[in-house]
């Protein structure tokens, strides 16, 4: 599903005067928004950040001129309605051979330093070997303006994101109204994603694994579940563009002791992890924290690939704020941030457990957006 | 050219089923594929795909990215290793969705390339690329080429075009299978679309409808006549009304292989002027199915309105499906594409637009020695819904 969003021409004035400056100090006489229909949730959306449309198609682009008039390139003409619909931007063409229509844009609007590219870090090489013939040198990757710029949801994006929280908790409960043993594991994923499309997520990072000893959270597969499963589910809807994940770990019937123990390390660690995430603090300790949990229990090992790494990450297309929750991080959490927190965990006596929030960092600490409560789950086999 | 809106992750059913496709097949593949190499003079061939594209890689190793990408490394001889960009806890995953042993899961391709090469002890000279420059970030692509300095290097996409044009039995069964679905969800919007429902909350349950059946993926596209200005779109929120018509498409992928389906529905009764909008589309649409694919500029000339036949060109008139929603054959205005026994084809008129009539048709076929044998129920009139 598409965003729904009217275009928010005071937002987009706001970015265009900070790309106006971000142009001025790189000397730069234009940046060029670049995306390909391949969507990432671990990536803001340099199209849909400047130009409020999610990209359909091979190649869109929107130039952004130093005076800060912009022109959007699209590859399906016959999207042109949508994007005119989506877009505050007037200027909105339909072209099959985008560098070549690039390279003309830029004589039109007589550009003639160098241009900025924003996106470049998912190009594909055959498009930034073409822009290389059209510009020469003249091409500058300028990824890093958008990272610095897009660090922020923005507080208007706030009742989007607590509806896609309401919508994770809704999948989450999907999975608790719905897994019964027999069932195959891409059913099982089909009921929790007609919960969240149905309410209006548009898209979702969603992983439903139900085995009895579980590497990691994947796609589903044809697995029946049985009973004693453990389900571990990893749900991650969009709103606005806006993401937010849910991860939660369920039983088929009764926990075995050993399920409950291990899983209570992951509570800790958790607790212990959140209270790391305060404006003005550093990444690292919130992985940090995590990480010593599990080692006081003897899990050090785990703690590192093959098992695990990232304790958590920023969530894209609209915003990013870091891009992963490790040891070494040095970023300083600020308030207005939003990422999830998960010290999922891969333990050898009973295989990956989930458990992750996404929270919006206020002043005095981290707002969790769900409500899906933090432990383990049981359903009856 | 036809398309959809992505999604981030390819989260349906991930599986091999070995009984739809063998490994037997693959190494048929391999082999014409390693034939090509030897005719080009290649001694190494990559191969990319990611989670959107993935028709070339998937033709040769079954597997499909889930959110980023892949790469095949093809020795002319010796066995295929695969580099798949992900965390290496999914390794065991991974390695289920492909017959190839090898598979090595990085951070980065080059890593996981340059791990390959040096334990087959190869220094390639001759590097052939299939889809690899066109797909592959330049980032990537950057480290790769680096890891091969001093090989030269080959384009061969068109090879893997060539051989995926004819599709196997193995393959048309597959087709038909996701054909099969499609036409299942695409039947519940007789029962969904009513007045007031949103477009998300129909979309859900013909998703829904399609997952229960196994597909990967699944995409779903609208376009209302009380909204001409905008075309075929993901769905939106806003409620449905009587008396509108609704064109609608759906498309998903089977085991790899996607088909794509799209019909007219009106809520309510059937306006006269809609009527002979879709009748015209459905005669076009059936000339094209008997034979006019082969030059279907011809069939635009029947169209009266020069909007509606901007509006038919835009959406394509047809293209090849498979192992990508649009690949070879494409059919254009003035295009002469030599249809062979075995191929797939997806058909399409699409009118929409201001002054174009509202009307949708579009279905997979399978070329014959007979001619095109349609993967799903013939088209009568728009399907009045919802009244």
């Amino acid at each position: 599903m598409q965003p729904d969003r009217s275009p928010n021409a005071a937002a987009f004035d706001g970015k265009v005067r900070s790309l106006r400056e971000a142009m001025k100090e790189q000397k730069l006489s234009a940046l060029l928004f670049y995306s390909t229909g391949q969507l990432s949730m671990l990536e803001v959306n340099p199209v849909l950040w400047i130009s409020g449309l999610l990209p359909m198609g091979p190649h869109t682009g929107v130039l952004v001129t130093d005076a800060g008039d912009a022109t959007m390139l699209i590859s399906l003409a016959w999207d042109e309605g949508r994007a005119r619909e989506r877009t505050w931007i007037e200027d909105v063409r339909a072209t099959d051979h985008f560098s070549e229509t690039v390279k003309d844009l830029a004589v039109e609007k007589r550009i003639a330093g160098d241009i900025g590219l924003v996106g470049w870090a998912f190009m594909p090489a055959a498009i930034y070997q073409a822009l290389g013939k059209q510009f020469g040198g003249r091409l500058k990757v300028a990824d890093s303006i958008l990272s610095s710029l897009a660090r922020f949801p923005g507080a208007e994006s706030l009742p989007a994101l607590i509806r896609a929280a309401e919508i994770a908790d809704r999948g989450f409960d999907a999975i608790l109204a719905n897994a019964r043993v027999g069932m195959r594991e891409y059913e099982l994923a089909a009921e929790v994603e007609y919960a969240m499309r149905s309410r209006g997520a548009e898209d979702n990072f969603g992983m439903v694994t139900a085995s009895d000893h579980s590497h990691c959270a994947h796609p589903p597969q044809d697995r029946r579940l049985r009973p004693g499963d453990i389900i571990i589910a990893e749900i991650t809807p969009a709103v606005e563009g806006h993401f937010i994940q849910l991860c939660r770990t369920a039983v088929m019937g009764a926990p075995s002791p050993v399920v409950r123990e291990k899983f209570a390390i992951l509570e800790e660690a958790m607790e212990k992890s959140l209270a790391q995430v305060r404006p003005g603090k550093k990444v690292g300790p919130v992985s940090q924290a995590m990480n010593q949990v599990f080692s006081a229990y003897g899990y050090e090992k785990y703690c590192r690939p093959p098992y695990m790494r990232v304790r958590g990450h920023g969530l894209g297309f609209q915003s990013m704020p870091f891009s992963e929750i490790v040891d070494e991080n040095e970023a300083v959490i600020q308030e207005g941030m939003c990422f999830v927190v998960h010290p999922n965990q891969y333990i050898p006596e009973t295989g990956y457990l989930m458990l992750g929030d996404t929270v919006y960092v206020e002043a005095n600490g981290p707002r969790r957006l769900t409500q899906t409560p933090m432990r383990l789950f049981t359903i009856e086999a | 050219m036809m398309d959809t809106l992505h999604t981030v992750l390819n989260r349906g059913c991930s599986t091999w089923d070995r009984e739809g496709i063998s490994e037997q097949e693959f190494h048929g593949r391999l082999s014409r594929l390693r034939q090509g190499m030897k005719e080009r003079g290649a001694d190494l061939l990559l191969i990319y795909g990611d989670s959107w594209r993935y028709g070339h890689l998937a033709f040769v190793s079954h597997f499909m990215p889930k959110n980023r990408g892949a790469l095949a490394v093809i020795p002319l001889e010796g066995e295929p290793a695969l580099v798949v960009q992900e965390p290496s806890r999914n390794n065991p995953f991974s390695k289920t969705l492909t017959w190839i042993d090898e598979v090595w899961s990085v951070g980065q391709f080059a890593q996981g390339l340059a791990e390959a090469l040096k334990k087959r002890g190869l220094q390639p000279k001759r590097v052939g690329l299939v889809a690899v420059e066109e797909q592959m970030p330049a980032r990537e692509w950057e480290k790769v080429s680096q890891a091969l300095a001093g090989a030269e290097f080959l384009e061969m996409s068109d090879v893997a075009t060539s051989l995926r044009l004819v599709k196997s039995l193995s393959e048309q069964a597959l087709l038909r299978k996701t054909s099969g679905i499609l036409e299942h969800a695409l039947a519940l919007v007789a029962k969904e679309a009513r007045p007031g429902r949103k477009e998300y909350e129909v979309m859900a349950a013909l998703d829904r409808e399609a997952r229960r059946r196994g597909v990967e993926d699944f995409r779903f596209m609208i376009a209302r006549s009380s909204d001409p200005r905008v075309g075929l779109r993901p769905a939106g929120v806003s409620p449905l009304e009587q008396g509108e018509l609704l064109l609608i498409t759906v498309a998903a992928s089977y085991q790899r292989y996607w088909a794509e389906l799209g019909r007219t529905f009106c809520l309510g009764k059937l306006p006269p002027e809609a009527a002979k909008s879709h009748s015209l589309a459905n005669g076009i649409f059936r000339q094209l199915a008997a034979g006019g694919f082969a030059q279907p500029g011809d069939l635009l000339k029947e169209i009266p309105s020069s909007s509606a036949r901007e509006s038919a060109l835009a959406y394509g008139l047809g293209n090849g499906i498979g192992l990508e929603l649009t690949e070879e054959p494409v059919l254009g205005k003035n295009g002469r594409v030599a249809i062979k026994p075995g191929m797939a084809l997806t058909l399409r008129i699409c009118l929409q637009g201001r002054e174009c009539g509202n009307a949708l048709i579009s279905q997979p076929f399978i070329a014959t020695a007979q001619g095109l044998e349609s993967l799903a129920k013939p088209v009568g009139d728009p399907v009045c819904v919802g009244s």
